[in-house]
């Protein structure tokens, strides 16, 4: 699945949440969901991730944790996936960043690299809409008037 | 947009024992210099370090690390135990929000925050001791032979400042490498202290790396990529520079200049050049992988970065 920034149907993101989360039933009983699409290469660059502080400061925990789901996003030229030195590389710094940020909202890696999007700065969200069947790309970078659009959307 | 955010854009996107005495290096001119690892912090297999930035090691082997990711200063044995740790994201004493330069000496440990003009002072047992205010944000710091750190304030309007504080932060002198800057950004530099408060400066922009006393007299400038300028694109204004020369520099006991080279390099993040103390370059080596940073504690042990910064290697230079 190599979707970039094509038609992103809603069945296509369920395949990949059940995927990238085993053991996790998709959110089914979700009526919407906002997939917030990280680089972890840039999770250094605090400029890039300050977007991500501010949603967490501006969406209760429990949208954050039911309506709000990362997408770790990661290099890895040779698809060795979550036992490849890429793919360590990336839990270990998505570990720190978590927790230095004290990150509430659950997270995947994309091991399969099922997305490939241009961010433009640190990361980028799809608003997937299920009751009304309708998926919205917000690409990068998100600024103040992508983060109103997407609380707007969590809350709603 | 001033000079001292655009460096903290540039830095932000782009956006740091054996306790068995380690023979000093001969004094003749090294032909070649091989790598043996000796220590590794961290690495994809551990959760230690996430993003350093700075690291610092005491005259006991200990080591201090800067963590971007998780705010965290830490402090490891010479083994690379992990000791303490403190820190978190956050504005007040003790906190940091994009931590980047690290200086130890035998009392303190002193921390940089970039957005911060000054430096955060803990005690070698990380408890958090003071803040030192400075006249601009902190582009480069390096602890004193004597005690007390140097640092390289960032100020466009007055450019090419390296401040001398002693142990107790009070400013006791101040070196100027330069009084006008031609252009932004071309007064980054980083820092390197060797014996009796000599102080040599790898340009980040500019194709030199300087030894100067602390009576702001220059020994000598080198250029290691031919000395031509480093190109220029205007974005939002300014004419910024697009290639770094020289990313970090570390001298070692023998007085010898390490400076390891930008984009401007064979190798980005992994050319390190090897300057004798008259500033003529000797010889260079390859680094195995990409580094933003290059330290040599007092025993003359290297220490950079590997895994993308989730490592630390530390090596014994062994000098053919």
């Amino acid at each position: 699945m190599r979707a970039g920034w094509k038609v992103w149907p809603i069945a296509a993101v369920m395949a990949f949440l059940s995927l990238a989360s085993p053991g996790q039933s998709p959110p089914s009983r979700v009526d919407r969901l906002v997939l917030l699409l990280i680089d972890v290469e840039t999770l250094a660059c605090a400029p890039c991730s300050a977007p991500l502080d501010e949603l967490g400061r501006a969406l209760p925990s429990s949208v954050l944790a039911e309506r709000l789901k990362g997408i770790l996003i990661y290099r890895d030229p040779d698809l060795q996936g979550p036992s490849g030195r890429r793919g360590r590389i990336a839990r270990v710094r998505w570990s720190g960043f978590a927790r230095g940020h004290e990150v509430r909202f659950p997270a995947a890696f994309d091991d399969g690299q099922s997305f490939q999007i241009e961010f433009g700065a640190g990361f980028a969200a799809i608003l997937v809409d299920f009751e009304a069947g309708t998926v919205r790309k917000i690409p990068g970078p998100i600024r103040a008037r992508e983060i109103a659009e997407i609380v707007s959307f969590a809350c709603r | 947009m001033t000079k001292t955010k655009i460096g903290m854009w540039l830095t932000a996107a782009a956006v740091w024992t054996a306790a068995a005495a380690f023979p000093a290096p001969p004094a003749e001119t090294p032909t070649k210099i091989r790598l043996e690892e000796v220590l590794t912090i961290g690495g994809p297999d551990e959760e230690t370090l996430f993003q350093w930035t700075g690291v610092a090691v005491d005259e006991s082997g200990a080591i201090y690390v800067l963590d971007a990711l998780d705010f965290s200063l830490k402090k490891f044995d010479a083994q690379g135990r992990l000791l303490k740790k403190t820190g978190r994201k956050g504005q007040g004493p003790g906190e940091f929000s994009m931590p980047r330069w690290l200086a130890v000496d035998k009392e303190y440990v002193f921390a940089s925050d970039q957005p911060v003009a000054g430096l955060c002072v803990f005690d070698r047992d990380l408890n958090f001791r003071k803040t030192i205010r400075l006249s601009g944000l902190v582009d480069a710091l390096e602890s004193r032979p004597g005690g007390g750190v140097a640092v390289v304030v960032s100020n466009f309007q007055d450019p090419g400042r390296i401040v001398l504080l002693d142990r107790r932060g009070e400013v006791e002198g101040e070196v100027r490498y330069m009084t006008k800057s031609d252009g932004p950004l071309l007064d980054s530099v980083n820092i390197a202290a060797g014996t009796g408060d000599v102080f040599t400066l790898g340009f980040l922009f500019q194709d030199k790396v300087e030894k100067w006393d602390a009576a702001g007299l220059m020994s000598w400038t080198a250029n290691l990529f031919g000395g031509k300028a480093v190109e220029t694109k205007m974005i939002g204004g300014f004419a910024l520079p697009q290639d770094t020369c020289v990313l970090d520099i570390a001298v070692d006991g023998r007085g010898r200049t390490f400076a390891l080279g930008g984009k401007r390099a064979k190798n980005r993040g992994r050319d390190v050049f090897v300057l004798n103390p008259d500033g003529k370059v000797e010889t260079m080596f390859v680094l195995p992988e990409p580094s933003h940073c290059l330290y040599i504690d007092d025993r003359n042990f290297l220490y950079v970065r590997a895994d993308d910064g989730i490592t630390l290697k530390k090596y014994r230079m062994v000098f053919e």
